[in-house]
C-alpha cells in the first residue's frame, strides 16, 4: 500500500508520537498497512530477483488480467522476496478475517486455478505453502504455519521478519511496522554518547568481515576532532557468490536507512555516503525510491524532525571491481581515484574520505540499529553468543535441497545449517565440502561441519567469515576446479599494488592449470613437473599471505590451501591419473566409443580435426587416445550417443 | 551534423558535474558509460578537458574498473551467470558452449551477439541462470544453450544492422 493511504502529516505523527497518543483512525490505518485487517482479498505477489528471474512479472499480469475479466474487488500488489527460493514465483493470498497463505510457485498457468478456489474460499491444498500466524486471523485447515516449515524453522528470523510481509517501495508500510520511530527516538531523546552506549552494550560486530567492534570504530571517530565527518555504509559485496546485502537493500530498504540516520548521529556524521554494486541495478533503483520517499518525509535534510539535526545521504555507484569494498580502496574510489588500498594505520576513523574522520560500516552491521535501539541491548544479547550476540544473514547455495537468504543466530553449527535449514544435499547426493566467505574465506569438509559459526571459533580456526556466502558442494563437484574458480577470481580482481598478490596468484593459477588440462605432446617430465607445481603452490601462497598489504592478498590462497589440505588425493589423481573424477575438468575427459551402440557411420571420423578416429564403415569405430585433442566434436556429431567420456 | 550532435550530448552531461571536483571523475564517466553504451575517444578527451586532466589518465582509470567498455556492443546480449553457485551448478560449461555458438553466431541471420559473464543474480537455487536480451532462462544445461540462444536470437537481422 503507497503512501497515499498516509498523508505526510500523519506519517511523521506515527513515528513521532507514543502508541497511545495516535488517533482512532490512525491506529486503522495501521491494522490496515500491516495487513493485520483486510476489507477485500489481497492479493501479493513476491518481488525480487529470484522472483524476477522465475517469471514473477508474467504472474503479475496473468492475476492482473484475471481481475479484470472477472471484475473482482480484489487489491493486488507486491511484497519482498521471503528469502526461500525453491518455490519463485510466490503469491500470497489473504482473505478477509482469515490467514494469510502462500502459494508457490506460481505459473501464469495455474493462476486461475488458484483465483476460483480463492473466489470459493476452497484453497487448492497443492500449491499452499504455508499460512502465517495471527492472532487475529482464522486459521486455514491442513495448511503448515510457517514456523513449521523446517528451512524458517531453524533460523531466527529477527531483522528479516518482514522478509516476504511488506511491500519494500511503500514507506508506509515500514512506519506501520515501527519504522524510523528508533531514528526519531534517537535524536528526539538520545545524546549521540548515548547510542553509542547502547551499541557498546549489544556487543554488536561489524558484519563486513573482520567482525571489528562496531561502537569502538565509533568511538574513534568520535574523539577525533574536526569539522566534518562522514559515514559509508558499504553495500559493495562484490563477493561473486553472494548477495545478502543487495537483499536488505532491496527488501527493507527503509531499515538500512533508518540504521544509516542512526550510525550518522552517533558519529556526529552529516554526511552519509551509501556505496551500492553497480552491477545490480535492481538494488539500487529500491534504495534510491526508498531514499526519495524519506526525505519527503523530511527524514533527512535540514533539522530532522526539529531536533536540529542535518543528514545528507548520497548514493554512489561503486565502478565495479571486487577491491572496491575494501574500506580504503573504496575512499579511493570516492575521491575520483583508483580502487587502491593503502596502508592502515591511520584508519579511516581518524583520516578518511577527504583526509576526515570517515567510519566505514557495512550494511548488514547498520540494518542491526533500529532494533537495537527499539527493544534494547538485553534483548539483542539473547540471540547469539556472548562474543559475538546477534544473528547473521547467509546467503545459503550450492547442492542444498533448500537454498536462499538465511538468518541464523551466532553459535550454531555448519552442521545444523546444512542439514536443518538447508534439508541435507539434494537427489541422495553425498555432502563433501563448504566454501564459506567467498574469495576470502575457504572450504571446509565433513570434520568441520562441527564448527560453531561465530568470530571467535572461526577466528580460532583461522576462518574468515567475509561476506556470509556459503556454498555447498557434493561429490559432482572437483575441488581443484573450485580452487582454480576463486584464483581466477582473484588473479583478474587483485589491483596490483602488491607484486607478490598480483604475480603470485596468476603463477598459481598457471599451476591449477597446468594440472586441469590435457599435456602437450612430447614433454615427458610432464608428469614431474605438475607435482613440483603442486609443491610450489603451498610455499606461493605463504609468500602472498605474508606480503600482501590488504586483506585480499591475505586471503586470496586460503581456498586453495584448503582444498589442498582436505582433497589432496583429488589434486594427485589430476597429476598422475589425469582424471577428474566429478566430471568437471572436461580437459582432461578422454573420450572412448561404445563398441555395442556405435553403428559404424563414419560421421565421427570425418569431424574428426586429428584423425584421431580409425575403423572400418559399418564395424564400430575406435578412438586413438594419444592423438585426441579432447575438443569433444565427435561426442556432438553421433547420433547414436556412443561416444562416451571417462 | 552528427558531430556537433556528439558534442551538444556530452556537454549536458559534462555541465552536470563540477570541474573542479576530481570526486565527481568517476560518476561523470559513469553517466557518459551509461547514456552512450561505452566511452569513445572523443568522449575521453571530452571529459578529460572538463576536468583538466590529460585524457591518458581518463583512460587509465577506466581501464581499473570492470563498468566500462571502450567499443560499442553489438545489439544482442547473452549473458550467463557464473557466479560461486552457478559456477558450482556447472556454468562453465554453459560458457564454452555459448562460446563455441559465438564464433558461427546464432539463429538464421547468424546474428553476432555479444557474450557476457556475470557474478551472482541472486537466483542460485534457479543456477545455473542466463539471460538473452533481457529475457532470462533457468536450470539451464549445456545442451540446451544451442537452442536458447538459436530461438531468441532467429529473427532475420534486421536493416539497422
Ligand atoms: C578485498 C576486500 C573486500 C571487501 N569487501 C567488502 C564488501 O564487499 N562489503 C563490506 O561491507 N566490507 C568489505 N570489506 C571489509 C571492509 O574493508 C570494511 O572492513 C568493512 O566494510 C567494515 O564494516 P564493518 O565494521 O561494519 O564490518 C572488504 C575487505 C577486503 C580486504
Ligand atoms: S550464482 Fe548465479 S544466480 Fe547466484
Amino acid at each position: 500500500m503507497s503512501l497515499q493511504a498516509m498523508n505526510r502529516e500523519t506519517a511523521r505523527r506515527i513515528i513521532a508520537l507514543p502508541p497511545s497518543k495516535i488517533t482512532r483512525e490512525e491506529q486503522d490505518l495501521l491494522l490496515l498497512l500491516r495487513r493485520d485487517r483486510c476489507t477485500i482479498p489481497v492479493i501479493l505477489v513476491s518481488e525480487s530477483r529470484p522472483a524476477r528471474v522465475s517469471g514473477s512479472n508474467a504472474t503479475y499480469s496473468a492475476i492482473a488480467d484475471y481481475i479484470s475479466e472477472n471484475n473482482l474487488s480484489v487489491e493486488l500488489g507486491r511484497c519482498s522476496g521471503k528469502g526461500f527460493q525453491q518455490n519463485e514465483p510466490f503469491v500470497d493470498v489473504q482473505l478477509p478475517g482469515k490467514s494469510r497463505v502462500t502459494f508457490g510457485p506460481v505459473s501464469p498457468e495455474i493462476v486461475p486455478l488458484i483465483l476460483d478456489g480463492m473466489i470459493n474460499k476452497a484453497i487448492p491444498m497443492e500449491y499452499a505453502l504455508w499460512q502465517y500466524r495471527n492472532p487475529m486471523h482464522e486459521p486455514w485447515d491442513g495448511v503448515p504455519f510457517f514456523d513449521e516449515i523446517p528451512y524458517f524453522s531453524g533460523q531466527v528470523r529477527k531483522l528479516t521478519r518482514n522478509f516476504g510481509l511488506s511491500d519494500p517501495a511503500s514507506v508506509a508500510e515500514y512506519i506501520a511496522r515501527d519504522g524510523y520511530k528508533a531514528f526519531v527516538k534517537a535524536i528526539s531523546n538520545y545524546t549521540a554518547a548515548d547510542i553509542t552506549e547502547l551499541v557498546e552494550q549489544s556487543g554488536l560486530r561489524g558484519r563486513g568481515g573482520a567482525g571489528y567492534p562496531t561502537a569502538q570504530k565509533w568511538q574513534v571517530a568520535r574523539n577525533t576532532l574536526s569539522d566534518q565527518k562522514y559515514l559509508i555504509c558499504n553495500a559493495d559485496e562484490s563477493d561473486p557468490g553472494a548477495f545478502t546485502d543487495k537483499a536488505l537493500l532491496e527488501r527493507e530498504p527503509h531499515k538500512v536507512i533508518e540504521g544509516v540516520a542512526i550510525a550518522a548521529y552517533a558519529i556526529g556524521a552529516s554526511m552519509v555516503f551509501i556505496y551500492v554494486n553497480a552491477s545490480d541495478s535492481y538494488s539500487t533503483d529500491c534504495i534510491e525510491h526508498a531514499l526519495s520517499e524519506a526525505a519527503a518525509l523530511g527524514l533527512t535534510g535540514e533539522n530532522i524532525f526539529d531536533s536540529g539535526f542535518n543528514l545528507k545521504v548520497q548514493l554512489v555507484r561503486s565502478a565495479g571491481a571486487y577491491i572496491c569494498g575494501e574500506e580504503t580502496a573504496l575512499i579511493n574510489n570516492l575521491q575520483g581515484k583508483r580502487a587502491i588500498p593503502r596502508q592502515k594505520p591511520p584508519y579511516p576513523s581518524e583520516k578518511g574520505l577527504f583526509g576526515k574522520p570517515t567510519v566505514v560500516n557495512n550494511v548488514e552491521t547498520l540494518f542491526n540499529l533500529p532494533d537495537i535501539l527499539n527493544y534494547g541491548p538485553q534483548w539483542y544479547r539473547n540471540t547469539g553468543t556472548p562474543d559475538s550476540p546477534g544473528t547473521k544473514i547467509l546467503s545459503l547455495t550450492g547442492k542444498l535441497k533448500y537454498q536462499g537468504l538465511v538468518e541464523v543466530p551466532f553459535g550454531i553449527t555448519l552442521n545444523d545449517l546444512v542439514t536443518k535449514i538447508g534439508g541435507g544435499i539434494r537427489n541422495g547426493k553425498q555432502f563433501k565440502a563448504l566454501q564459506i566467505g567467498g574469495p576470502a574465506g575457504r572450504c571446509i569438509g565433513h570434520e568441520g561441519l562441527q564448527l560453531k559459526l561465530d568470530y571467535k571459533t572461526f577466528a580460532e580456526a583461522g576462518i574468515f567469515l567475509g561476506s556470509g556466502g556459503v556454498v555447498v558442494l557434493d561429490e559432482e563437484n572437483c575441488m581443484v576446479d573450485v580452487a582454480r574458480y576463486f584464483l581466477r577470481f582473484i588473479s583478474r580482481e587483485s589491483c596490483g599494488k602488491c607484486i607478490p598478490c598480483r604475480e603470485g596468484s596468476r603463477r598459481m593459477l598457471d599451476i591449477l592449470n597446468a594440472i586441469s588440462h590435457r599435456p602437450e605432446q612430447g614433454a615427458s617430465h610432464e608428469p614431474l613437473e605438475r607435482f613440483k607445481g603442486v609443491m610450489t603452490l603451498e610455499s606461493l601462497a605463504e609468500v602472498i599471505k605474508d606480503t600482501s598489504l590488504c586483506g585480499l592478498g591475505k586471503t586470496a590462497p586460503d581456498t586453495v590451501l584448503s582444498t589442498l589440505r582436505l582433497f589432496r588425493e583429488e589434486y594427485e589423481e589430476h597429476i598422475f591419473e589425469r582424471k577428474c573424477r566429478a566430471g568437471v575438468c572436461t580437459d582432461l575427459q578422454t573420450y572412448y566409443i561404445d563398441m555395442e551402440a556405435c553403428t559404424g557411420c563414419t560421421a565421427c571420423a570425418k569431424k574428426c580435426p586429428v584423425n584421431a578416429i580409425i575403423g572400418t564403415p559399418r564395424q564400430p569405430f575406435f578412438i586413438i587416445e594419444q592423438k585426441c585433442t579432447g575438443c569433444g566434436i565427435c561426442m556432438e556429431t553421433c547420433k547414436f550417443s556412443a561416444v562416451k567420456t571417462r | 551534423m552528427a558531430n556537433n550532435e556528439n558534442s551538444r550530448r556530452m556537454n549536458d552531461i559534462l555541465k552536470q558535474f563540477r570541474p573542479d571536483h576530481r570526486e565527481d571523475l568517476i560518476p561523470c564517466m559513469q553517466a557518459v558509460q551509461d547514456r552512450e553504451g561505452y566511452i569513445s575517444d572523443d568522449s575521453m578527451a571530452a571529459i578529460g578537458a572538463h576536468f583538466g586532466i590529460p585524457a591518458i589518465k581518463v583512460y587509465g582509470l577506466a581501464t581499473f574498473y570492470d563498468y566500462f567498455t571502450f567499443a560499442p556492443v553489438s545489439g544482442d546480449v547473452v549473458r550467463i551467470c557464473n557466479g560461486t553457485s552457478c559456477h558450482m551448478m556447472g556454468a562453465g560449461k554453459l560458457i564454452s558452449e555459448a562460446e563455441k555458438i559465438k564464433q558461427t553466431g546464432a539463429g538464421k541471420g547468424r546474428s553476432r551477439f555479444t557474450l557476457k559473464i556475470c557474478e551472482c543474480q541472486g537466483a542460485c537455487s534457479a543456477g545455473p541462470v542466463m539471460d538473452v536480451n533481457g529475457k532470462s532462462y533457468i536450470r539451464v544445461k549445456p545442451e540446451e544453450v544451442r537452442s536458447i540462444t538459436e530461438k531468441s536470437l532467429g529473427r532475420e537481422k534486421g536493416g539497422e544492422g
